[in-house]
């Protein structure tokens, strides 16, 4: 199972399933590969971003700044399985 | 500039540019927001994140293969 995170923000990362659980940070653009979870059942992903000084019990926003917008530029936040 | 959430679940945004004023709002799962009046504007910054009570997105994989990927994207994409 490899996690990867195509945002400019990097990212927390929670999983589990299979009996087991792990967490981690993924740098922005990069990804983490996770042998143990390839052909396991029900195993659940949890993403959030990584943003210092975000306040405790607060989620910060995954984010991106387009120095020039077009017109109908689109900006997509996804979550994709594949 | 069209937002588009594609994650299943929904989302908040924030949206600010160069001398604009912010905007900010949720966007159902597969669902989009219009806003045009971001459109051909400068330093434009969008943020998004789990509308509450989720902290996180969240997958879940009935069955995984080998090699199998889940992703998180933010991507722009496209305008003249």
């Amino acid at each position: 199972m490899k996690l990867v995170n195509n945002t400019p923000t990097p990212a927390f990362y929670g999983i589990h399933g299979g009996g087991s659980g792990d967490c981690g940070n993924i740098p922005a653009h990069e990804s983490v590969d996770l042998k143990w979870y390839d052909n396991k059942d029900n195993v659940t992903i949890n993403l959030s971003a990584v943003v210092p000084k975000t306040p405790p019990g607060e989620s910060a926003p995954f984010s991106i700044t387009i120095p020039k917008s077009g017109k109908g530029m689109t900006v997509t936040m996804g979550l994709f399985q594949a | 500039m069209i937002l588009v959430n594609e994650t299943r679940q929904q989302v908040d945004y924030w949206i600010t540019a160069d001398g604009g004023s912010p905007n900010c709002g949720s966007i159902d799962a597969e669902g989009i927001a219009d806003l045009p009046q971001y459109d051909h504007q400068t330093n434009v910054y969008v943020g998004f994140k789990p509308s509450l009570p989720k902290q996180s997105f969240t997958i879940t994989c009935a069955h995984t293969g080998t090699g199998e990927q889940v992703e998180i994207a933010l991507i722009a994409a496209g305008g003249k």
